[in-house]
């Protein structure tokens, strides 16, 4: 497990959550935990976190750093690392969302300075090509 | 970052695609233009049938809009008298490209265009056949199969490539994403369908 992983692994663990899956804009993923069909999750993380934006953008309320999914059985987090790089976060229904978001940001924190310490030509991206 | 799909830039890729021996030559161009007035002569019947046909199928004539048969039959005129001018510039593929475009915004898919265009080459053939000499209809053959695949390869091409960008442009998904996007779910469409897939 590289450094990303052990994140991603402490966010689930903490949270209680399904899966975490963090992408970069093109729908690839760079670091995955118990991410069943890693490859479509990732694209379709990055496809919500453009389509938000999008909208976003129309109507003229800037870029976005949060995307909140309230489904049926649980929520579907998404929140911007970087320009490029978005991390999902697949979590329960009876989560406790406050403490979710705290661990959610620290994680992003994380990431980010990870991230920002290596070229991301050095980053592993798992491509599904 | 300049958003915009430039239609030459596109046109000559398209082309670019296209091996050299499927594209026009010079020879070629000189046949056309040597049977312009034979093609011309065709026009009346071309355009009679192309509509005759359209409209004859429940899908293609609801393409149409009440009473516009003889604006669309004056285009295609236009289309005719223009591809036999035997101009085949840039300006010329570009605005076959943007008719791709312009078959997206009236429904017109790619599967009527092209069996259209068959109908087309098939008064020409069959019309050449009877009053050519067989070594010129034996060219023009050669020539208009040239032309009129260029032309469904312009048009279709920019159909597909238009109709992703409009998807893009609204979703915000760069295409990048959605060639991803499509990657992944492509490999299910083909165990759909696993059992037409040649052994």
């Amino acid at each position: 497990m590289n450094n990303l992983d052990n994140i991603l692994a402490n966010l689930v663990d903490n949270t209680n959550s399904d899966a975490a899956v963090l992408v970069n804009s093109e729908g690839l993923t760079i670091s995955s935990v118990n991410a069943e069909n890693e490859d479509r999750m990732a694209v379709m993380i990055a496809s919500l976190h453009s389509m938000g934006e999008k909208f976003s953008n129309d109507l003229n309320k800037g870029g976005i750093n949060q995307f909140y999914i309230k489904t049926d059985n649980g929520y579907i987090l998404l929140k911007d690392v970087n320009k490029d790089t978005i991390l999902g976060l697949i979590a329960k229904e009876n989560t406790k969302l406050g403490l979710l978001m705290m661990y959610l940001d620290a994680s992003v924190k994380e990431i980010s300075d990870i991230l920002n310490n290596e070229s991301s030509l050095d980053l592993n991206i798992r491509s599904i090509i | 970052m300049n958003n915009n799909i430039m239609l030459d830039t596109l046109t000559q890729d398209i082309l670019a695609a296209m091996p050299k021996q499927t594209q026009l030559t010079p020879e070629d161009i000189q046949v056309l233009k040597k049977n312009k007035e034979f093609i011309f002569s065709l026009a009346g019947v071309i355009v009679q049938d192309f509509y005759d046909t359209l409209y004859s199928n429940e899908k293609t004539k609801a393409v149409f809009k009440p009473g516009e048969r003889e604006i669309r039959e004056k285009s295609l005129t236009d289309w005719v008298v223009k591809t036999i001018d035997g101009n085949f510039d840039l300006e010329y593929w570009s605005w076959q490209t943007f008719v791709g475009i312009l078959h997206v915004k009236r429904k017109v898919t790619n599967n009527m265009m092209i069996a259209m265009m068959g109908r087309v080459s098939d008064i020409i053939f069959t019309q050449a056949i009877l009053q050519l000499p067989k070594e010129d209809a034996i060219a023009l053959k050669t020539a208009w199969i040239k032309l009129s695949t260029t032309v469904l390869s312009l048009i279709a091409e920019a159909y597909h490539i238009f109709y992703m960008k409009a998807v893009s442009n609204v979703t915000g998904m760069k295409q990048n994403l959605l060639n991803n996007a499509v990657q992944v779910e492509i490999d299910n469409l083909i165990e759909q369908n696993v059992k037409f897939r040649l052994r």
